[in-house]
């Protein structure tokens, strides 16, 4: 268990940044899920905290220890691989003993170890299995056996799930998630996938293209984005957006543009006024209504059904897609003409020269 | 329910029958099947029919049939015995040769830099020159008057000749000459196994604390096991019925230091035109392999094949 610090971490392959100035700090028993498209440098971020990549500058440091030019297993971190990598020839406790062979520790303690690790994850009965006997989440289960028998000071997973199918991922997700609470130990998660990251992190940091775009708790990362790639990313249905100028009349703070005026209030409404402007608003903050000056003219292109509700997705009047969250069996011939409104209180204000969100003066 | 079923039966008689799987196979091996009886399966029972006689071609030709005579005679055949150790001492020298050295070519052509990466379509030029022209290679180099060894001691300043071929190492000269041959080829597999390997593998193998041996044993050897498997039977085999290679470096010499057991068949049933005999000691290399082989198979091949 261990607090980890990244201190402006830089890692440069030939010309390609592929982590650009990161700081960040993982607080003793969290977990810290890293999420981001491919290639966004999140599993090269975590490579470079187990110490299999060297960063090209910057500091590593755990419980305030600089480890930036320690091995793997000085820094006594364990790791569990996509896929649930495991030595292919080797039965699966003798895949766990590969973690503390060089550990030092006695034979009976080792085995007493091994013995531990596998009854936390109920592997017990699958020890004598080689990996190609085993199902994938059995190998997901021993690699995190593998893991734990440890002891780490932080426990980093690189995608394990991303290879199984969706309903044992859902299991093994909750599964890690009340592991990591009762080993109480420090833990990076990396994935692409949103919803892992909504579901299993204490905070989530997104990143793009080498950088940190949003560090922060599920819900502020949900609530309140603070880039444009941050909102379109995380969040299923994903963000509208709506292009157009911000302006003032009668000391109110508009949202214009051809087929829209909503009055913006709440956070934004001290927002100086500016020429372009991109809204963002959730479809479940959206709803289906009369035609109006505040409301948004659509037209129907599909309607998924959830069961619980409906996704009516639109084409908009700029020829964005447009989606509203509808009452469950809610039903239109596609092409059919409707109308949309939100709560100007609820949407948020992107720059779209810097792409992130509108700064606005605290009023006194 | 019992109306559908005969209808489909209906349906299926107007359609013209479906061939099986097997009659498939063998409709479509049918021509491989006639090669190989007229090119395997009629020598080989001729030669059968040769090993019971005493065939002459002086005074004309004549086949006495002298029953299991031939085949004793082998037995106290003072040469069949030095012949066949030399066979053995060549077989075993040239596997581990050429599974060594084409491991050790896979692990560098693994790890070559990207620039470097052509070579690993280079490496495989050796193989393709024929045993015949290998041979005749090798002989000039290991010659007193032409060779390296000669060519590297004037390096040195010195004057004296140095012959690579001589009756105590000869075999062994062979064998690095054979293995120079074939390595490229095992190379070339094992390198294509060894790229399906994860990295990531060698990743745990790092926070594993693994040493480089371990690593080697644990993560890359693993996968290449059956592949080895493979080319130590290969090679066993290739290296046991070699001859045009022998033919054309050593004639079997220097005296009869090289003659290996298929030189010595090739001199008493082509030079000495004793085909009988010649007929019966070819089948106890035709043994000698089978047992090779099957002893291969059963004391490892097995086991891999189980994984």
């Amino acid at each position: 268990m261990a607090r980890i610090e990244l201190r402006n971490i830089v890692k440069t392959y030939g010309g390609f940044n592929a982590v650009q100035n990161l700081d960040m700090t993982i607080e003793d028993g969290e977990l810290l899920v890293l999420l981001g498209p491919s290639g966004c440098g999140k599993s090269t971020t975590m490579n470079m905290v187990a110490g299999l990549t060297d960063p090209t500058s910057g500091q590593i440091l755990f419980d305030g220890v600089d480890v930036t030019q320690r091995s793997p297993h000085e820094r006594n971190i364990a790791m569990v691989f996509q896929s649930s990598l495991l030595y292919p020839h080797l039965s699966a406790h003798d895949n766990i003993y590969m973690s503390l062979k060089r550990s030092g520790l006695s034979k009976q303690e080792i085995e007493a170890r091994i013995a531990r690790a596998a009854e936390t994850v109920d592997v017990t009965r699958l020890l004598d299995k080689l990996p190609s006997q085993l199902s994938g989440g059995e190998r997901q289960r021993i690699a995190t056996a593998k893991a734990i028998v440890r002891e780490p000071a932080g426990f980093l997973l690189d995608e394990p799930l991303s290879a199984l199918d969706a309903s044992l991922r859902l299991s093994l997700r909750a599964e890690l998630v009340n592991l990591q609470k009762r080993i109480r130990t420090t833990m990076i998660f990396v994935t692409h996938d949103q919803i892992e990251a909504m579901t299993m992190g204490d905070r989530i940091g997104v990143m793009r293209n080498g950088r940190l775009e949003q560090i922060g708790t599920p819900t502020d990362i949900y609530n309140r984005p603070a880039t444009l790639f941050v909102a379109g990313f995380v969040g299923a249905p994903p963000m509208n957006f709506l292009k157009g100028s911000l302006e003032r009349a009668d000391g109110k703070l508009w949202l214009v543009n051809p087929s829209l005026k909503v009055e913006i209030t709440g956070e934004f409404a001290g927002a100086a006024p500016a020429k372009e402007i991109i809204l963002g608003i959730r479809p479940h903050l959206m709803r289906l209504s009369e035609a109006g000056s505040s409301a948004l003219p659509l037209t129907v292109y599909a309607i998924e059904q959830l069961g619980n509700e409906a996704i009516v997705i639109c084409d908009g009047p700029a020829g964005e897609k447009i989606r509203v969250i509808a009452p469950a069996g809610f039903t239109a011939p596609i092409g059919t003409a409707v109308h949309a409104t939100f709560d100007g209180a609820s949407a948020r204000l992107f720059d779209p020269a810097t792409e992130r969100v509108l700064a606005v003066e605290k009023r006194a | 329910m019992a109306d559908n079923v005969s209808s489909k039966r209906a349906a299926g008689a107007q359609r013209p029958a479906e061939i099986s799987t097997f009659s498939f196979a063998l409709i479509v091996s049918i021509p491989v099947l006639l090669f190989l009886l007229i090119v395997v399966a009629y020598p080989l029972a001729y030669a059968f029919y040769l090993s019971f006689n005493e065939i002459r071609f002086f005074g004309g030709y004549s086949a006495d049939w002298v029953g299991f005579q031939n085949y004793a005679k082998v037995f106290y055949d003072q040469s069949f015995w030095s012949s066949l150790s030399k066979t053995f001492r060549f077989t075993i020298e040239t596997v581990i040769l050429t599974l060594g050295v084409g491991l050790g070519l896979a692990l560098i052509l693994k790890h070559l830099p990207g620039k470097w990466r052509w070579l690993r379509a280079l490496i495989i030029l050796p193989w393709a020159v024929s045993p015949y022209g290998a041979g005749i290679f090798f002989a000039y180099l290991g010659r007193g008057q032409t060779g390296v060894g000669t060519a590297v001691a004037a390096m040195f300043g010195s004057s004296q000749t140095i012959n690579l071929i001589s009756a105590r190492f000869v075999i062994e000269y062979l064998a690095v000459g054979a293995a120079w041959n074939m390595a490229p080829l095992v190379a070339f597999f094992l390198l294509a196994n060894m790229l399906t390997t994860p990295q990531r593998l060698y990743d745990l193998a790092k926070i594993d604390r693994m040493s480089r041996l371990e690593t080697f044993w644990h993560v890359t050897l693993p996968p290449l096991r059956f592949t080895i498997f493979v080319f130590t039977c290969i090679t066993t085999v290739l290296a046991m019925k070699t001859f045009d290679y022998i033919f054309t470096e050593t004639q079997g010499g220097p005296g009869g230091a090289s003659s290996v057991l298929t030189y010595t068949l090739y001199k008493i049933s082509f030079v000495n035109l004793d085909l009988g005999y010649g007929a019966a000691m070819s089948f106890f290399l035709l043994a000698v392999i089978l047992v090779s082989t099957g002893i291969l198979y059963f004391l490892w091949g097995r086991k891999e094949e189980r994984q």
